[in-house]
């Protein structure tokens, strides 16, 4: 096996992985906090990606400056999906089966809606930095690669450390280790709920963007998009945000790999038998449920 | 200070509580007693907010408080340790405490509440960095007592603070909820604990049933014919 080549699919393995995970961190903890599976997880992501992608080719600006605008957009969109349509649903008995529902009709109103301002075509976020590369030695770098990397590994971050160290982040670990006892010390379960959602849909915009960067995308891309949230979750455990990200990477790495060494048709073929014998041997996931 | 006025409190059909009437007067203990399945924790959670009430309404200082949400109730210092504690298990003993804290009024005292709940429970300030699902019943209460404190409560309610515990640690569950007492905290103790309970009370209701059958003097009920045989089993 040529070791220059391996070392550079890891490498492209990794950083792709990354963005998976920024994408997935969001799907993980709606999931893990609140029983919630949003299948539209990444269609929010897309329709994220869509509009950093018409602000560049109206406005120019920059995908990752539009970021600033973006993220509070989502933030605030996810608050009111919540609000509306997901709060209703939470009462319910079975709460992952609904929330699958409700959330799939979500989905396909958000693609058609997409379909019908930019229309069927495909896209591609071309910006100035696009082809570029840095090269070190005999590896190269892809600049929009590093830069979705960069991005992920910030996202992670951040929730990380609004999980674990923000009042707020702490209430909604709260929230979800214990309903009843949380809303016993004063917590409003519905603002907490709405927060997390908010929190959730603006990560996947931040996701949404980096794969953007990364691949061309189009009204229904979120399809393929929700299936590697799927295995970023199931490998690195519900509502885990490390897993999450360890989760992604592990999947960027599995995809490069085989990528490289294997005839493109094997490639999907090998991630998804590996997402099977991982079910089958682990089915809690290979890291532990945590929030 | 809480009046509960005729609630009912019904699971589907079933009235778990019929027409209840409590009032807990200031600076006292009161306590609750009742074998198990009586409706004691429903009751307490009919007053948290966590149950709805199916008729009847619960008064603080006069304003109705039946109706609003749990995290409203818990605003004016009405705070619950809940029956089996139901802490967060996955966070250390100081972020129970923090959540405890969590509205803004006792948020901007929980420095020195803190430091208050440490001195009466000083294995908590031992064990503050552990997370307290790996704590020992014990601790879990001191720590489920040391968050409800934390919430700067008006009105102290405890749903089975001796449950599964050992002798010595329910003792000194107790002795430290009197001590409270003797600063001026208001409680309500629900209990199966009854000679305990009550020796520590000033004022009782028996609840039987989901009814109140009798109420009075704590220890006039301690001496209670009815009350020996059924509950002290002497």
């Amino acid at each position: 096996m040529n070791l220059t080549l391996t070392l550079q699919s890891l490498i492209s393995g990794i950083m792709m992985g990354a963005v998976y995970a920024l994408l997935g961190i969001g799907f993980s903890l709606t999931w893990g906090v609140m029983r919630v599976i949003n299948v539209s997880h990444a269609t929010f992501g897309l329709l994220s990606a869509f509009v950093s992608y018409s602000l560049f080719k109206t406005f120019g600006i920059d995908p990752i400056a539009s970021l600033v605008l973006t993220l509070p957009a989502m933030f605030g969109l996810g608050c009111i999906i919540y609000w509306l349509l997901i709060n209703p649903i939470t009462r319910a008995k079975a709460v992952i089966v609904s929330s699958m529902i409700l959330t799939f009709g979500i989905a396909i109103i958000l693609e058609n809606l997409i379909l019908l301002m930019w229309g069927a075509d495909p896209r591609l976020l071309t910006t100035s930095y696009t082809n570029k590369v840095y090269v070190i030695g005999p590896l190269y770098f892809q600049y929009p690669r590093l830069l979705g990397f960069v991005m992920a590994l910030v996202g992670v971050s951040a929730v990380q450390f609004f999980l674990k160290r923000t009042l707020t982040g702490k209430a909604v670990r709260a929230a979800w280790q214990q309903p009843e006892a949380s809303q016993l010390c004063g917590i409003n379960l519905k603002k907490i709920s709405m927060i997390t959602f908010g929190v959730a849909i603006a990560c996947s915009g931040a996701g949404g963007v980096g794969m953007a960067m990364l691949y061309s995308f189009e009204p229904h891309s979120h399809n393929l998009w929700l299936i590697y949230l799927f295995l970023v979750v199931i490998v690195g455990g519900v509502g885990n945000i490390l897993g999450a990200a360890a989760g992604g990477m592990i999947i960027g790495i599995i995809t490069g790999l085989s990528m490289a060494f294997m005839p493109y048709q094997w490639v999907n073929l090998l991630t998804f038998g590996l997402l099977m014998v991982i079910l089958v041997i682990r089915p809690q996931g290979l890291f532990q449920s945590e929030v | 200070m809480l009046r509960i006025d005729a609630i009912t409190v019904k699971y589907q059909e079933l009235a778990a509580l019929t027409d209840v009437s409590i009032d807990i007067e200031e600076g006292k203990i009161t306590a609750l007693i009742g074998s198990n399945g009586s409706g004691k924790t429903t009751l307490l959670n009919a007053i948290s907010g966590l149950k709805q009430l199916f008729s009847g309404r619960i008064y603080w200082n006069g304003e109705i408080i039946s109706g609003c949400s749990p995290d409203k109730i818990a605003a004016r210092g009405v705070i619950q340790v809940p029956e089996g504690r139901k802490l967060f298990p996955r966070m250390t003993v100081q972020e129970n405490l923090q959540i405890g804290a969590f509205l803004p009024g006792p948020r901007r005292e929980a420095e020195k509440t803190q430091k208050r709940v440490f001195e009466l429970f000083p294995r908590l300030e031992e064990r503050r960095g552990q997370c307290a699902g790996s704590l020992s019943g014990g601790e879990q209460q001191m720590v489920a007592v040391g968050r409800a404190l934390m919430s700067m409560p008006k009105l102290l309610m405890l749903d089975e603070p001796s449950l599964g515990l050992a002798p010595i640690v329910t003792y000194e569950i107790f002795k430290i909820v009197k001590e409270l007492n003797g600063q001026g905290l208001t409680s309500l103790i629900v209990s199966q604990e009854v000679l305990q309970t009550l020796s520590i009370s000033d004022e009782a209701y028996l609840l039987e049933h989901g009814k109140i059958v009798m109420r009075g003097n704590a220890q006039d009920m301690l001496a209670d014919p009815k009350v020996k045989e059924s509950y002290l089993g002497i």
